[in-house]
């Protein structure tokens, strides 16, 4: 769905990433995780399409409704700038504004589905409630019902559970997976919490040497690899069918 | 109040050119705040003025000219730059001083001197002419047929600009859209109304409106009322106690904002 072929990417003429060649397939939920400052954001920028590589090439396959690319971005919540005096009902309604054209106006059908995608996230009770007024799990629940308004094939998430508690992170991540079942929506996720990422995503995907390693969650986490990329050993235990991944502090 | 509206005659143009200012600057004002542009626009006044110094020492029209200029600035200052090394902030700030020094430096040349960066700073009433009036009024027109056509581009690109390009909205061409706009504004007003009232209108009337308001729409309509009904106030004030015009519209505007504060405030308890 999304391939990429011998991509470098960076800024000016300083690669941060190299020989990056590998496809996110359509349904899968993939997972992108490393260490600070590895590269997760400029990959992350380059998937959105806001970062062009300095060589090789990104593409997007045509989905069946005829456009190249379909894609709902979720920021991180605090991203958003809160002196916006806005609804959430019309912070959702502003992710079906590249659907509706120039010159036209919000109309019967987008409330509406604005509406269904707030009601999906748990949050129709607080359509018209202001955006700044919300909590940090609703507001990413609202931004999650803002890229989904727009009918995307593929959620991608920067750090969407970043600075919530064990409840919050729980209950979006599970938003998410519904949302990824419910829609067969192939969902991309950007996060530096492995706990997280391990108990959820398809493909795991890590960012060291400034490449990227990937495969099925279960073969990539292991203690070997952890400790390579994060220069620390680490032990992981399965609690109930749970991966937790937890440093050993005296090694 | 009786003499003033005797000499009414006297001012009308003056005051209908106040008052256009103050409606599209205060109405410009909400996404120059929302999108904490301010700096961007303080310096994008002080290019034009130096547009306007430029065409006073060569005596070629001061408005096509400084909406060159403007145009100009709009266009450096609305790109942007890796901040890795440097800040977007300074380097506006780095325009700005320079802006000033090279409008100081071509009027201190002039005959008039001194009154030209007067004229600058404050505006010049005396240029207020049915001319003056009819370009403004097109002009503005054609800002707020832009606005209403384009209002939920230029919302998106101020609220999220990463999520519009992402979305599929041209973000960058409706980013300077947006900032062309606001040169706009600046360069019809900037000769009769001047540097400080021109930068005032671009920011204290939606400081206004965001303190009271909780909803877009709500916004545009104080601060754009704010914005007219300080004009008006000003003008009024400085004919009776005698006093610079500019300095007493912001006075006002500064004295209203002050007298919203005890709003919000029962506002926010109720």
């Amino acid at each position: 769905m999304i391939k990429f072929s011998n991509v470098q990417l960076g800024y000016g003429r300083k690669p941060v990433l190299t020989a990056l060649n590998f496809d996110i397939q359509r349904g899968d939920f993939f997972g992108i995780v490393g260490p600070n400052g590895a590269g997760k954001t400029t990959l992350l920028k380059a998937i959105l399409g806001l970062l062009k590589p300095l060589q090789g090439e990104i593409s997007f396959p045509e989905n069946g409704r005829g456009q190249k690319k379909s894609i709902g971005y979720v920021p991180q919540h605090a991203s958003i700038d809160e002196i916006f005096p806005i609804t959430a009902l019309d912070m959702v309604l502003m992710g079906r504004y590249a659907k509706m054209g120039i010159f036209k106006r919000p109309k019967s059908c987008d409330y509406e589905l604005a509406e269904k995608m707030l009601k999906n996230v748990g949050m129709e009770n607080l359509a018209n409630r202001n955006y700044r007024e919300l909590s940090g799990g609703q507001k990413q629940r609202t931004l999650i019902a803002r890229a989904m308004v727009g009918e995307p094939d593929t959620l991608i998430l920067d750090e969407p559970v970043e600075g919530m508690d064990i409840q919050g992170e729980r209950a979006i991540m599970e938003l998410i997976k519904a949302l990824h079942n419910e829609y067969a929506l192939t969902v991309v996720l950007v996060s530096h919490d492995l706990n997280i990422v391990a108990n959820y995503v398809k493909t795991l995907s890590i960012i060291h040497n400034n490449t990227l390693k990937l495969g099925p969650v279960d073969s990539m986490l292991n203690e070997e690899t952890l400790a390579r990329v994060y220069g620390t050993k680490v032990k992981i235990v399965n609690i109930s069918g749970q991966k937790t991944i937890i440093p050993k502090l005296n090694e | 109040m009786n003499d003033f509206l005797i000499n009414l005659e006297f001012f009308k143009y003056s005051i209908a050119c106040s008052v256009l200012v103050a409606l599209v600057c205060s109405f410009l004002s909400v996404y120059i705040v929302l999108k904490r542009i301010v700096f961007v626009s303080v310096a994008v006044t002080q290019v034009s003025s130096a547009g306007i110094a430029i065409a006073l020492i060569t005596g070629l029209n001061p408005t096509p000219i400084s909406l060159f200029f403007t145009f100009l600035g709009v266009a450096i200052f609305s790109i942007r730059f890796s901040e890795r090394k440097l800040s977007n902030e300074s380097r506006i700030g780095m325009g700005f001083v320079v802006a000033s020094a090279a409008t100081i430096l071509l009027v201190s040349k002039s005959a008039k001197g001194i009154h030209e960066i007067d004229d600058l700073l404050f505006g010049n009433v005396l240029v207020s002419t049915p001319y003056q009036i009819y370009l403004m009024l097109g002009i503005i027109a054609c800002i707020f047929i832009t606005h209403f056509l384009f209002y939920k581009e230029f919302t998106a690109v101020t609220l999220d600009f990463e999520m519009a390009r992402t979305s599929g909205i041209r973000a960058r061409f409706w980013e300077l859209m947006l900032y062309l706009t606001i040169g706009a504004a600046i360069s019809i007003g900037i000769r009769t109304s001047g540097n400080l009232l021109i930068t005032t209108f671009l920011i204290m009337p939606a400081v206004n409106g965001l303190l009271l308001a909780n909803r877009m729409k709500n916004v545009f309509i104080i601060a754009v009322t704010v914005g007219i009904v300080s004009a008006l106030t000003g003008f009024y004030l400085s004919y009776y106690f005698d006093f610079p015009t500019s300095p007493c519209i912001v006075a006002t505007l500064f004295a209203i904002l002050c007298l919203t504060l005890p709003f919000r405030f029962f506002y926010r308890k109720s």
